[in-house]
Protein backbone atom coordinates (compact mmCIF):
# COMPACT_ATOMS: atom_id res chain seq x y z
CA UNK A 1 0.00 0.00 0.00
CA UNK A 2 1.32 3.41 -1.00
CA UNK A 3 1.17 5.76 2.03
CA UNK A 4 1.44 8.91 -0.07
CA UNK A 5 -1.76 10.89 -0.58
CA UNK A 6 -3.32 9.68 -3.83
CA UNK A 7 -5.71 12.65 -4.03
CA UNK A 8 -5.11 16.03 -5.59
CA UNK A 9 -6.11 19.25 -3.77
CA UNK A 10 -9.66 19.33 -5.18
CA UNK A 11 -10.29 15.68 -4.32
CA UNK A 12 -8.85 16.24 -0.85
CA UNK A 13 -11.33 19.08 -0.24
CA UNK A 14 -14.21 16.88 -1.43
CA UNK A 15 -13.14 14.05 0.90
CA UNK A 16 -12.96 16.50 3.83
CA UNK A 17 -16.49 17.70 2.98
CA UNK A 18 -17.76 14.10 2.82
CA UNK A 19 -16.10 13.28 6.14
CA UNK A 20 -17.55 16.47 7.65
CA UNK A 21 -21.07 15.51 6.55
CA UNK A 22 -20.60 11.94 7.79
CA UNK A 23 -19.34 13.12 11.18
CA UNK A 24 -22.30 15.46 11.76
CA UNK A 25 -24.81 12.91 10.50
CA UNK A 26 -23.41 10.36 12.98
CA UNK A 27 -23.51 12.97 15.78
CA UNK A 28 -27.16 14.02 15.30
CA UNK A 29 -28.38 10.50 14.43
CA UNK A 30 -26.79 9.12 17.61
CA UNK A 31 -28.40 11.90 19.66
CA UNK A 32 -31.85 11.24 18.19
CA UNK A 33 -31.42 7.47 18.67
CA UNK A 34 -30.42 7.98 22.33
CA UNK A 35 -33.37 10.29 23.01
CA UNK A 36 -35.90 7.95 21.38
CA UNK A 37 -34.51 4.85 23.09
CA UNK A 38 -34.26 6.34 26.56
CA UNK A 39 -37.07 8.85 26.84
CA UNK A 40 -39.71 7.47 24.44
CA UNK A 41 -39.19 3.70 24.72
CA UNK A 42 -37.76 3.81 28.26
CA UNK A 43 -34.81 1.50 27.56
CA UNK A 44 -32.58 0.72 30.54
CA UNK A 45 -29.26 2.63 30.43
CA UNK A 46 -27.21 -0.57 30.11
CA UNK A 47 -28.76 -1.18 26.67
CA UNK A 48 -27.69 2.21 25.33
CA UNK A 49 -24.39 2.60 27.20
CA UNK A 50 -22.28 1.86 24.10
CA UNK A 51 -24.02 4.49 21.98
CA UNK A 52 -23.87 6.97 24.86
CA UNK A 53 -20.12 6.48 25.37
CA UNK A 54 -19.39 6.92 21.64
CA UNK A 55 -21.60 10.02 21.51
CA UNK A 56 -19.89 11.58 24.53
CA UNK A 57 -16.38 10.83 23.20
CA UNK A 58 -17.35 12.43 19.88
CA UNK A 59 -18.84 15.49 21.61
CA UNK A 60 -15.87 15.97 23.96
CA UNK A 61 -13.39 15.52 21.09
CA UNK A 62 -15.16 18.08 18.87
CA UNK A 63 -15.35 20.60 21.73
CA UNK A 64 -11.80 20.19 23.00
CA UNK A 65 -10.22 20.18 19.52
CA UNK A 66 -12.04 23.39 18.57
CA UNK A 67 -11.17 25.12 21.87
CA UNK A 68 -7.52 24.07 21.58
CA UNK A 69 -7.39 25.75 18.16
CA UNK A 70 -9.23 28.88 19.30
CA UNK A 71 -12.35 28.08 17.26
CA UNK A 72 -15.92 28.56 18.53
CA UNK A 73 -18.43 28.19 15.70
CA UNK A 74 -18.90 29.11 12.03
CA UNK A 75 -22.01 31.18 12.63
CA UNK A 76 -22.46 31.79 16.38
CA UNK A 77 -20.46 34.22 18.49
CA UNK A 78 -19.25 33.31 21.97
CA UNK A 79 -21.29 35.77 24.02
CA UNK A 80 -23.97 35.73 26.72
CA UNK A 81 -26.86 36.38 24.34
CA UNK A 82 -25.96 33.39 22.13
CA UNK A 83 -25.50 31.18 25.19
CA UNK A 84 -28.93 32.21 26.48
CA UNK A 85 -30.65 31.47 23.15
CA UNK A 86 -28.89 28.12 22.63
CA UNK A 87 -29.62 27.05 26.23
CA UNK A 88 -33.28 28.05 25.86
CA UNK A 89 -33.71 26.16 22.57
CA UNK A 90 -32.08 23.02 24.02
CA UNK A 91 -34.14 23.30 27.22
CA UNK A 92 -37.44 23.62 25.33
CA UNK A 93 -36.55 20.69 23.04
CA UNK A 94 -35.53 18.50 25.98
CA UNK A 95 -38.58 19.51 28.02
CA UNK A 96 -40.91 18.59 25.16
CA UNK A 97 -39.18 15.22 24.67
CA UNK A 98 -39.40 14.47 28.39
CA UNK A 99 -43.06 15.48 28.61
CA UNK A 100 -44.05 13.50 25.50
CA UNK A 101 -42.00 10.48 26.58
CA UNK A 102 -43.56 10.54 30.02
CA UNK A 103 -47.08 10.98 28.62
CA UNK A 104 -46.57 7.99 26.27
CA UNK A 105 -45.25 5.76 29.05
CA UNK A 106 -47.73 6.90 31.73
CA UNK A 107 -51.00 7.75 30.00
CA UNK A 108 -53.50 9.41 32.29
CA UNK A 109 -50.86 11.40 34.17
CA UNK A 110 -50.76 14.45 31.90
CA UNK A 111 -50.15 16.98 34.69
CA UNK A 112 -47.27 14.93 36.04
CA UNK A 113 -45.79 14.58 32.54
CA UNK A 114 -46.00 18.34 31.96
CA UNK A 115 -44.47 19.08 35.36
CA UNK A 116 -41.67 16.59 34.67
CA UNK A 117 -41.03 18.21 31.29
CA UNK A 118 -40.95 21.68 32.83
CA UNK A 119 -38.57 20.73 35.64
CA UNK A 120 -36.29 18.91 33.16
CA UNK A 121 -36.28 21.95 30.87
CA UNK A 122 -35.27 24.28 33.72
CA UNK A 123 -32.48 21.91 34.84
CA UNK A 124 -31.19 21.52 31.27
CA UNK A 125 -31.29 25.30 30.73
CA UNK A 126 -29.18 25.96 33.83
CA UNK A 127 -26.74 23.13 33.06
CA UNK A 128 -26.19 24.12 29.42
CA UNK A 129 -25.94 27.83 30.19
CA UNK A 130 -23.28 27.22 32.86
CA UNK A 131 -21.33 24.82 30.59
CA UNK A 132 -21.49 27.21 27.63
CA UNK A 133 -20.38 30.14 29.80
CA UNK A 134 -17.36 28.18 31.07
CA UNK A 135 -16.46 27.01 27.56
CA UNK A 136 -16.90 30.51 26.12
CA UNK A 137 -14.54 31.91 28.76
CA UNK A 138 -11.93 29.21 27.91
CA UNK A 139 -12.37 30.00 24.22
CA UNK A 140 -11.84 33.73 24.72
CA UNK A 141 -8.73 33.06 26.83
CA UNK A 142 -7.31 30.72 24.18
CA UNK A 143 -8.21 33.14 21.40
CA UNK A 144 -6.36 35.95 23.22
CA UNK A 145 -3.28 33.74 23.63
CA UNK A 146 -3.27 32.83 19.94
CA UNK A 147 -3.92 36.38 18.72
CA UNK A 148 -0.97 37.83 20.65
CA UNK A 149 1.34 39.63 18.26
CA UNK A 150 4.85 38.10 18.05
CA UNK A 151 7.85 40.40 17.96
CA UNK A 152 9.16 40.85 14.40
CA UNK A 153 12.88 40.07 14.19
CA UNK B 1 9.15 27.14 3.29
CA UNK B 2 9.03 30.48 5.13
CA UNK B 3 7.54 33.39 3.25
CA UNK B 4 10.12 36.07 4.09
CA UNK B 5 9.04 38.27 1.16
CA UNK B 6 5.62 38.67 2.72
CA UNK B 7 7.05 39.32 6.16
CA UNK B 8 9.57 41.92 4.92
CA UNK B 9 6.94 43.70 2.81
CA UNK B 10 4.64 43.91 5.83
CA UNK B 11 7.48 45.20 8.01
CA UNK B 12 8.47 47.76 5.33
CA UNK B 13 4.95 49.14 5.54
CA UNK B 14 5.20 49.23 9.34
CA UNK B 15 2.23 46.91 9.56
CA UNK B 16 1.66 44.36 12.31
CA UNK B 17 0.34 40.86 11.65
CA UNK B 18 -2.92 41.89 13.30
CA UNK B 19 -3.34 44.89 10.99
CA UNK B 20 -2.60 42.81 7.90
CA UNK B 21 -5.00 40.14 9.13
CA UNK B 22 -7.77 42.71 9.49
CA UNK B 23 -7.16 44.05 5.99
CA UNK B 24 -7.08 40.55 4.47
CA UNK B 25 -10.14 39.40 6.47
CA UNK B 26 -8.45 36.56 8.39
CA UNK B 27 -7.12 35.96 11.91
CA UNK B 28 -3.61 36.96 13.00
CA UNK B 29 -2.76 33.29 13.48
CA UNK B 30 -3.38 32.63 9.78
CA UNK B 31 -0.97 35.41 8.76
CA UNK B 32 1.61 34.08 11.23
CA UNK B 33 1.29 30.56 9.84
CA UNK B 34 1.64 31.74 6.22
CA UNK B 35 4.78 33.73 7.07
CA UNK B 36 6.18 30.73 8.95
CA UNK B 37 5.47 28.49 5.95
CA UNK B 38 3.14 26.26 7.94
CA UNK B 39 -0.04 27.03 5.98
CA UNK B 40 -0.67 27.16 2.23
CA UNK B 41 -3.22 29.90 1.56
CA UNK B 42 -5.83 29.65 -1.20
CA UNK B 43 -5.39 31.79 -4.31
CA UNK B 44 -8.18 34.10 -3.08
CA UNK B 45 -6.39 34.67 0.23
CA UNK B 46 -3.07 35.25 -1.58
CA UNK B 47 -4.79 37.92 -3.66
CA UNK B 48 -6.32 39.56 -0.54
CA UNK B 49 -2.90 39.68 1.11
CA UNK B 50 -1.29 41.13 -2.02
CA UNK B 51 -4.00 43.80 -2.25
CA UNK B 52 -3.52 44.65 1.44
CA UNK B 53 0.25 44.95 0.96
CA UNK B 54 0.01 46.74 -2.41
CA UNK B 55 2.03 44.18 -4.37
CA UNK B 56 1.42 41.48 -6.99
CA UNK B 57 1.28 37.72 -6.55
CA UNK B 58 4.69 37.41 -8.20
CA UNK B 59 6.23 39.81 -5.69
CA UNK B 60 5.21 37.69 -2.71
CA UNK B 61 4.66 34.13 -3.85
CA UNK B 62 7.04 33.50 -6.74
CA UNK B 63 10.59 32.23 -6.24
CA UNK B 64 13.11 32.43 -9.09
CA UNK B 65 14.04 28.80 -8.44
CA UNK B 66 10.50 27.71 -9.47
CA UNK B 67 11.25 28.40 -13.15
CA UNK B 68 14.37 26.24 -13.28
CA UNK B 69 14.01 22.72 -14.63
Amino acid sequence: MDKRNQLDERQEQIVLKIEHNGCWFAFWALLVALIVEQFIFGFDFKYIAGEWIIFMILAVYLCSACLKNGIWDRHLKANGKTNLIVSAVAAVAFGVVMAVGSAVRYPGHLTGSLAGGLISAVCVFVLIFVCLSILARSYRKRQQEMEQEPEDE
Amino acid sequence: MKNMKMKFRRMDLGMSQTELAEKAGVTRQTIGLIEAGDFNPSLNLCISICVALGVTLNDLFWEDSYGQA
